[in-house]
């Protein structure tokens, strides 16, 4: 008797309680406010290798809340760095530009780029704030997000990033440019710094014809 | 490439999809162009498609008949499995189709691989390959690093032909190699290779047991040996006697054999020899230039070579590591049984039997043939005994087992006159070896007889056991006799 | 987020009571901290590890069934393929029946399992998987050593299993080996997930992009190691790298760990 109250209780809870996935959609109603929202229109159920499967909480370099779904509806780049990263990540970010600028016919609505921290404890939103301004980074265009470690980590294992924190303020890190399509599905990577952004452009240009 | 390898198979799928997308683009606008020129794209682009056809070795895939390049279709499953290393041995190998060597591989230059690497779910490790014939980073191990119950897939184009190892190149890559995790793969020239009668697989490797050559029973990896690069067994094909008894590799007299001969390591190199044969060509560590009438040929750890030779007389030819302790007592010994009629312009010249003779006379400076501490002879009866022995193991290889010798070569020691008519001559014959022309029996004889390193009693022993066989006049031998008529007979 | 954590807290009690009537209960042992040096580390050769909980034996099948009776959304047919891919649970017959010989394997360790999953029925139980340093650090213990890294017959008994294609049966977990911790099966059971498992590959010096490319093929495998002779080591290196977060494999399954409590 008492193990089957125990039961229903935990079935209760086990939702909120366990971090499992769990419909995205679910949470899609409290983040109005978000930059991207508005292009969230289809709101359609994610296909099983979407990455916005993942239902962690994100804040954007404004320090407004954001969930992956929010993410939905355009083309995303997506590449993790670090603010305080010296060598790699400004090379990353360069890269990304010069993709960028090859896209320049398209509407800001159609592709984004987003920037994962891989250090949390030290990239705040506002230093991610400071970071995209220093870079000139257009806001209608990039996002920067932060979250628990332990959500950057999943977030990382799926777009087959390795890193480790040597903990002396360096992290070391693959690097890859990831293109996602509108459902948030992994369509393309590029691997390595300063690779021909050829390739990846070609296949953001394929996935913008489809939409 | 900056990318570790795991993540391969999702970017190749998702390059898969994205193919997709841009073939069905791509599509519409040659529908556009159809009108105009349709002929310049399509037929150079439309590679048909092949599914490889992989053996396990001694064979090999048939050569291949088409005049263009193709897209082969590669499927090679990882399988970790105990097998039978020695008679009573087993071992677990991981292999690459489920035995040691791996699949042989044929494909043709320029064609376009898309290679798939399936390891198997009941695998403990994850393994990916490294074919020396690919043209990228790891030669394909970026590409294919797989974990136990998946696959991945990448492509190539074979832009050099030759004959190329793979091996499987995961960390600890010596231990996975040492286990058996390696191939051939033969990229052949556009224009094919030369017609040949039979073609065989061969690949030699080394292995390294906790337990020493034919301990029994299911051996473990010893890692030490492995490091020292002492092994305890090198095989051709993956065990002792893959390729002898029944399991020999066959041909007919007359015809051209061809052997892929590969050599996976980890450590050793071979000194690849056939014993009795003598190639005819050598496609040297299996590149695009032949050399001519080889011996032994030097196949590198993560090397091969292509030996080719026309079979001119019946017989067992014996494969082997001519690294000669190797072959006799850690295995490296396959065998070929060529069938047919006898070639005697060929086979009675016995030229080979003259080169081994001298080495006959260093076997009997052998402490087994001239024991120092030999049974002395007490009577007629003994020394008969004792002479039976030391006859069979110094004079029956070249007088035969009943004396009749060989014509032309050895005389005979039957009924022999130059041996009835002086025994005392006989003796320092023996003892001081013969040079020069003689006649027995009416025959001329010019070879060499070597000295033979046999004290006074056992030439005593084993001329008294000839005397009294075979229809010679009999009697008795004594030391005594022996180191009188020695003085006597010198030259 | 205080809220959250109370109830994991409160939920991770109720889990193991429940658990109790069916399953070996899942009892922790401290693993005592110090420091160790990895095969593949940071710029100092030596690692420091805190003590912290693991789990005595690794997750079962009635284990996860039990943990998948409340976790619906784990179940087979309902897991989404980004989390685990399609050999997951690969031998169930059904979402709630670990195959035809339960009594067989009901103690077994649980495999086929993703790192996602892992990390879920680790969570629901309040805790979470092992860093690659604090698993790598409590294996390195023999029957008697908490070292036993320079004790060349446990060595070569690792190297052995490390060899062996899988049983058809995984034996019960209380059947393995016990090392000095008290902990079972750490070697000569199965493969386990890390939480970090994805870090494997990678040495301190990021602004070296060449040192990033390190991969475990061929000699560079070697390059970044501490102990190039450590193939135990190196092969359990090798196959976390081989593994992304989704994938199942049939012999690797997982235990728990736990943080002291500051």
């Amino acid at each position: 008797m008492k193990s089957l109250f125990c039961l229903s209780f935990i079935l209760a809870l086990a939702l909120s309680g366990c971090k499992q996935p769990q419909p995205a959609d679910a949470h899609a109603s409290h983040q109005a406010m978000a930059p991207t929202a508005t292009a969230v229109a289809t709101n359609q159920p994610l296909s099983d290798m979407s990455l916005y499967n993942l239902s962690s909480e994100w804040q954007n370099q404004n320090g407004e809340p954001l969930t992956l779904p929010q993410l939905q509806g355009k083309v995303q780049l997506m590449a993790m760095i670090y603010t305080s990263c010296t060598y790699a990540c400004p090379r990353i970010v360069a890269d990304l530009r010069r993709i960028e600028e090859s896209l320049d016919k398209y509407e800001t609505g159609d592709v984004g780029i987003v920037l994962v921290t891989m250090d949390p404890e030290n990239d705040t939103p506002e230093k991610l704030k400071a970071f995209a301004q220093e870079n000139k980074l257009n806001p209608d265009r990039w996002t920067l997000l932060t979250s628990s470690e332990a959500n950057i980590q999943e977030l990382a294992v799926l777009l087959n990033m390795k890193y480790k924190n040597s903990g002396n303020g360096q992290i070391a890190h693959s690097n890859i440019i990831s293109v996602l399509n509108a459902q948030g599905e992994i369509m393309h990577q590029q691997q390595g710094l300063g690779t021909d952004p050829d390739e990846t452009v070609k296949s953001i240009e394929a996935l913008l014809q489809a939409l | 490439m900056k990318r570790s390898t795991i993540q391969k198979s999702v970017v190749l799928a998702a390059l898969g999809l994205y193919s997709i997308g841009i073939l069905s683009s791509c599509s519409t606008q040659t529908s556009q162009a159809e009108t105009t020129a349709n002929t310049e794209e399509a037929t150079p682009k439309e590679l048909p498609v092949i599914q490889a056809e992989l053996t396990d070795a001694p064979l090999v895939p048939a050569p291949i008949a088409r005049k263009h390049a193709a897209k082969v279709v590669v499927n090679l499953e990882v399988k970790e499995v105990v097998k039978r290393l020695a008679d009573g041995v087993d071992y677990t190998f991981w292999t690459f189709g489920g035995s040691v060597p791996g699949k042989f591989i044929r494909i043709r230059q320029h064609d376009e691989v898309e290679f798939h690497l399936m390891n198997h779910p009941d695998s403990k490790n994850p393994h990916n390959i490294d074919l020396h014939a690919v043209t990228g980073p790891g030669g394909g191990a970026a590409s294919t690093f797989t974990a136990p119950g998946h696959e991945t897939v990448f492509n190539f184009k074979a832009l050099n032909p030759g004959l190329y190892v793979y091996h499987c190149a995961t960390a600890p890559v010596g231990m996975h190699i040492a286990n058996g995790m390696y191939g051939l793969i033969l990229v052949e020239p556009e224009e094919g290779l030369p017609a040949v009668d039979k073609e065989y697989y061969v690949m030699q490797g080394d292995f390294y047991t906790k337990g020493d050559f034919g301990d029994p029973g299911l051996q473990p990896f010893d890692m030490q040996k492995a490091l020292n690069e002492n092994p305890s067994y090198v095989v051709f094909n993956g065990s002792v006697g893959a390729l002898t008894g029944d399991k020999a590799l066959t041909a007919k007299v007359g015809e051209k054999v061809r052997l892929f001969v590969g050599n996976g390591g980890p450590n050793m190199i071979s000194s690849f020899h056939v014993i009795g044969e003598i190639f005819d060509k050598v496609y040297t560590e299996g590149g695009s230039k032949a050399n001519e009438n080889i011996q032994t040929t030097l196949v590198p750890a993560g090397g091969a070579a292509i030996t080719e030779f026309k079979t001119d007389v019946p017989g067992n030819y014996v494969l082997v590591d001519h690294s000669i302790f190797r072959a006799f007592n850690k295995g490296a010994l396959g065998m070929l049984k060529v069938e047919g009629g006898d070639e005697k312009n060929i086979y009675s010249g016995q030229i080979l039997d003259k080169i081994y003779q001298p080495e006959g006379s260093t076997l009997q400076e052998m402490p087994t043939a001239s024991a120092p501490k030999a049974a002395v002879a007490t009577n007629k009866e003994m020394r008969l005994e004792l002479g039976k022995t030391l006859y069979a193991q110094n004079c029956q290889a070249c007088h035969q087992a009943e004396g009749q010798g060989i014509k032309g070569a050895f005389p005979p020691l039957a009924k022999s006159d130059f041996l009835n008519t002086d025994v005392n001559r006989a003796i320092g014959v023996v003892a001081h070896g013969l040079e020069g022309q003689i006649k027995v029996n009416g025959e001329l004889y010019n070879s060499t007889m070597p000295k033979l390193k046999l004290s006074d009693e056992e030439i005593a022993n084993v001329l008294t056991f000839v005397m009294n066989n075979w229809g010679n006049k009999g009697g008795e031998v004594t030391p005594a006799q022996v180191d009188k008529a020695k003085k006597s007979f010198k030259h | 987020m205080h809220h959250r954590l109370t109830l994991i807290v409160l939920l991770a009690v109720f889990c193991w009571k429940a658990q109790a009537q069916k399953s070996l209960p899942q009892a922790m042992v401290l693993v005592k901290g110090g420091t160790f040096v990895p095969l593949y580390g940071g710029d100092s050769t030596a690692v420091k590890v805190q003590s912290f909980l693991l789990d005595v034996y690794p997750v079962t099948n009635q284990q996860y069934l039990d943990f998948l009776q409340k976790n619906p959304a784990w179940r087979k047919s309902a897991v989404k393929k980004i989390f685990a891919d399609q050999n997951y649970l690969r031998g169930w017959e059904t979402d709630l029946s670990y195959g035809p010989n339960p009594e067989k394997i009901s103690n077994s360790p649980v495999v086929s399992v993703s790192w996602f999953a892992a990390k879920a029925y680790c969570e629901c139980q309040g805790k979470r998987l092992a860093t690659v340093e604090e698993w790598e650090y409590a294996a390195m213990a023999s029957e008697t050593k908490a070292n036993a890294a320079n004790d060349e017959k446990f060595y070569q008994r690792s190297i052995e299993w490390y060899s062996q294609p899988n049983p058809t049966y995984l034996p019960p977990v209380q059947q393995s080996f016990k090392n000095y911790y008290g902990l079972y099966g750490m070697i000569g059971l199965v493969w386990e997930w890390t939480q970090d498992f994805n870090s494997a590959l990678l040495i301190g010096e990021s602004r070296a992009n060449a040192s990033l490319d390190r991969q475990l093929f061929c000699g560079s495998g070697s390059s970044g190691a501490k102990d190039t002779k450590n193939y135990v080591a190196f092969m359990r290196y090798a196959f976390r790298s081989s593994l992304k977060a989704n994938y199942t494999v049939s012999n690797l399954g997982f235990r728990c760990a736990q943080s002291l409590q500051p």
